[in-house]
């Protein structure tokens, strides 16, 4: 029997499919019991969890803070490390070997690579991972998935095109370490100077997975599922001319989805800036705010899962 | 009655690791003693107006070698006319040196000589007699041991069971392990097979240095100094792969910390076609992938310092190649090139730049909040910056003895206007007016805080 008690989330990859699955399956228990009762659960009276995030998030921090409460546990926490004695010069260690001896569990977010393994070490409760910094950000890449099953009813078999700066883009690198575990035809839309590293597509393939890379977001499309976009920033570029050039062929139109492929379902992680026109946002494909909906159900899968009362 | 102030900066900008600031500072001796919008200038003995300049923490140097052309009071004169307040310097002791007499050979010459404040690591290249030495040494405030897993012809090399005994012994002590990491026995065949002989040429350089080496290097002593979790401290990170492997070892929870340096960050190999030896650095300069790679390690936090490694050493070009030393002149240039080539690209912010230079260093080496920020309570090291002043950087307007740049020519936006050290001036108008002696030792003993990433 396949369980999470106890565990950290600290990386996309840490997972097995049976281990996604029983995330997937109870996230999709919760969403229906809170469709069901409005109200919230009674799983987790008296449940405490911190929320340390040493760095500003909206989506993350609101998100993780509201699957705890609709658990009917509560949260303490911080919101930027301003406040904290970590700006006296207190070591993350110190900071959650204090804040463990008042929680449960928790859920952080800081700027620094491998920090969340850090806490993880010193912490005898879980530590869920809420991005840090360029590393890994494993509960965006599960809702990802989530949203996937509950706008196709499948993964397993599904066209997904990721696009944008592939290069750089944390959500996508956690994702495809998710997407890994089925069979799934993956599509790569990036500017040359913003591909997928090389190693991640190699590593792909050598899972026998399809894997096909184009620059053209509009052939890519055509026969997809799923379109996940992220941004492109301009000072990933050396040469300004050559943003201004290629931006927009990576704006999504509502044009471009009536035009090849109505079906289409889009994703984003949010914030968006110009790279999907507002008017798509009324199009029945338009997944992303429900997407940001999803980061409650499974976040709360998650901590109801680690802490074993499920 | 309102404070009084020794120095009033006005209408500047500041910047430091933690944000951006309109505001005006207010200097009392050697602290900050005020940072508020309108201070009055009614009894402020002096009063500099920075309308339109940016004010910064100073720049500290971490990776100096005052040992060769330029010596310690050299080295703190060069750098100050770049906008640099402290510097931390290698003590190297030789075979046959002891590393205490050294080390407080160093400290008592800076103490003498040094025209800014200073710290030293001890180098160490006979581990074997002087590992022993590590605990004596750190009494005299110093904390950080650099050991060389190259260099092994040389006899500068230091073992695996070397290096994990001075790791164990760091640790246990609160002290932090440098290593100048490439694989020595790698790196020694490739130099006989490519460099020696009648077919050798400057060119086969960075084949006789590859990035895997650098790489395995990095991976082999975060490893090592995972068993005792001793803090591990990488200078001169020049490659994509190099980059790759520190981020591994972060992800893994480990608590190390990249330094890259500007000629890595704004030079490619080609700089060996067009100068030879004089470009000849360990290790090397490499391609622009890399350069991109560090550029993009320095955004996501995987490095956390920028420092010159200034090793200023005479060259004969047409000499033979092999034979020619490492390094370069890079402490006077330090902070004007890192500026331009992070700030007028937009490849960094402000912030971040405030970070790599001065916190981050400080934080890393035990020295802040004293230094590396603009707050109260802070030593006054501080570094009046013009964006809008252009600077061609030639050698004859440098000031290193070896008489030559890796910048020849360079045209830089935004340079160093003036500088402050807890109070009194370093430089103005071009000119250095802080006296030799006026530097004190700093001890790196305080707490080894992480480094900040915006």
């Amino acid at each position: 029997m396949v369980s999470l008690k106890g565990k950290d989330i600290l990386d996309g990859a840490q997972f097995s499919r049976e281990e996604i699955d029983l995330i997937m399956e109870v996230a999709k228990d919760f969403k229906k019991k809170l469709a069901e009762k409005p109200g919230g659960l009674d799983l987790l009276r008296g449940y405490v969890m911190a929320a340390l995030f040493f760095e500003p998030s909206t989506r993350t921090r609101l998100s993780f803070e509201t699957a705890m409460h609709r658990l009917g546990g509560s949260v303490i926490g911080f919101s930027s490390a301003e406040s904290t004695s970590i700006s006296k010069g207190e070591t993350l260690e110190d900071t959650i070997r204090t804040v463990d001896q008042y929680v449960d569990l928790f859920a952080m977010r800081h700027p620094a690579i491998g920090s969340a393994k850090r806490a993880a070490e010193v912490a005898t409760h879980p530590v869920l991972n809420g991005g840090d910094g360029a590393g890994q950000h494993p509960t965006q890449a599960l809702l990802d998935l989530f949203t996937i099953y509950n706008e196709c009813g499948k993964v397993d078999g599904a066209t997904i095109v990721l696009c944008g700066d592939l290069k750089n883009g944390r959500t996508v690198h956690s994702g495809v370490d998710i997407y890994k575990h089925f069979d799934t035809k993956l599509v790569f839309v990036a500017p040359e100077q913003l591909a997928m590293p090389r190693e991640i597509v190699e590593k792909l393939r050598a899972q026998g997975k399809t894997v096909v890379e184009t620059t053209s977001l509009e052939d890519a499309i055509k026969d997809a599922d799923i379109l996940y976009m992220t941004r492109i920033q301009k000072e990933r570029f050396a040469d300004v001319a050559e943003y201004e050039r290629l931006k927009g062929s990576y704006i999504l139109t509502r044009e471009m989805i009536e035009r090849l492929n109505p079906n289409l379902t889009v994703m984003h992680p949010l914030p968006r800036v110009n790279e999907i026109t507002t008017d798509v946002d009324d199009l029945p494909g338009a997944a992303f705010f429900r997407q940001a909906g999803n980061g409650v159900y499974v976040r709360m899968a998650l901590i109801a899962l680690v802490l074993g009362v499920i | 009655m309102s404070e009084q102030f020794d120095l009033l900066f006005k209408n500047g900008l500041l910047i430091t690791g933690s944000g951006i600031q309109r505001a005006d500072l207010g200097v009392r001796g050697e602290k900050i003693t005020a940072i508020a919008p309108d201070l009055p200038v009614e009894n402020a003995r002096r009063v500099i107006d920075a309308r339109g300049k940016y004010i910064f923490p100073g720049t500290i140097d971490v990776h100096v070698h005052p040992v060769y052309e330029d010596n310690v009071e050299d080295c703190s004169r060069i750098a100050a006319y770049g906008g640099t307040t402290s510097v931390l310097h290698f003590a190297y002791a030789k075979q046959g040196d002891s590393l205490l007499q050294k080390v407080t050979e160093m400290i008592e010459d800076g103490q003498a000589h040094s025209l800014l404040d200073f710290g030293v690591h001890g180098g160490i290249w006979e581990a074997a007699v002087q590992v022993p030495e590590i605990v004596e040494t750190m009494k005299l405030g110093v904390t950080t041991f650099k050991f060389f897993m190259t260099y092994l012809k040389q006899g500068w090399y230091t073992d695996d069971y070397q290096l994990i005994k001075a790791m164990d012994i760091l640790a246990e002590h609160g002290g932090m392990a440098m290593v100048h990491a490439e694989n020595g026995g790698g790196i020694d065949y490739l130099e006989d097979k490519y460099l020696k002989g009648p077919n050798a040429h400057a060119r086969y350089f960075n084949t006789s240095r590859p990035a895997a080496f650098e790489e395995e290097a990095i991976f082999r002593a975060a490893r090592l100094a995972e068993v005792f979790k001793t803090p591990l401290y990488i200078p001169h990170v020049t490659a994509a792969r190099a980059v790759r492997a520190i981020r591994l070892a972060m992800e893994d929870g480990l608590r190390i910390f990249g330094e890259t340096c500007p000629q890595y960050l704004t030079l490619t190999q080609k700089i060996i076609d067009e100068r030879g030896a004089l470009a000849k650095i360990g290790p090397p300069i490499r391609t622009q992938e890399d350069q991109d790679a560090l550029w993009q390690g320095l955004k996501d936090g995987i490095l956390n310092v920028v420092a010159s490694d200034h090793a200023a050493k005479k060259k004969d070009v047409n000499g033979d190649f092999l034979m020619q030393g490492f390094g370069s002149p890079q402490v006077e240039t330090l902070m004007p090139i890192t500026y331009d080539a992070a700030i007028n690209t937009g490849r960094l912010s402000l912030v971040r730049l405030a970070q790599v230079l001065s916190e981050n260093p400080a934080r890393i080496f035990g020295l802040y909040p004293r230094k590396g920020t603009l707050q109260v309570g802070s030593d006054a090291d501080i570094v009046v910056y013009d964006p809008c002043r252009e600077y061609t950087i030639t050698a004859e307007n440098q000031h290193s003895k070896v008489g030559y740049t890796l910048y020849e020519n360079r045209k830089v936006l935004g340079w160093p206007e003036m500088s402050f050290q807890r109070g009194r001036p370093v430089l103005e108008n071009g000119e250095i007016v802080a006296e030799p002696g006026c530097g004190q030792f700093m001890p790196t003993t305080g707490e080894r805080l992480d480094p900040v990433v915006v």
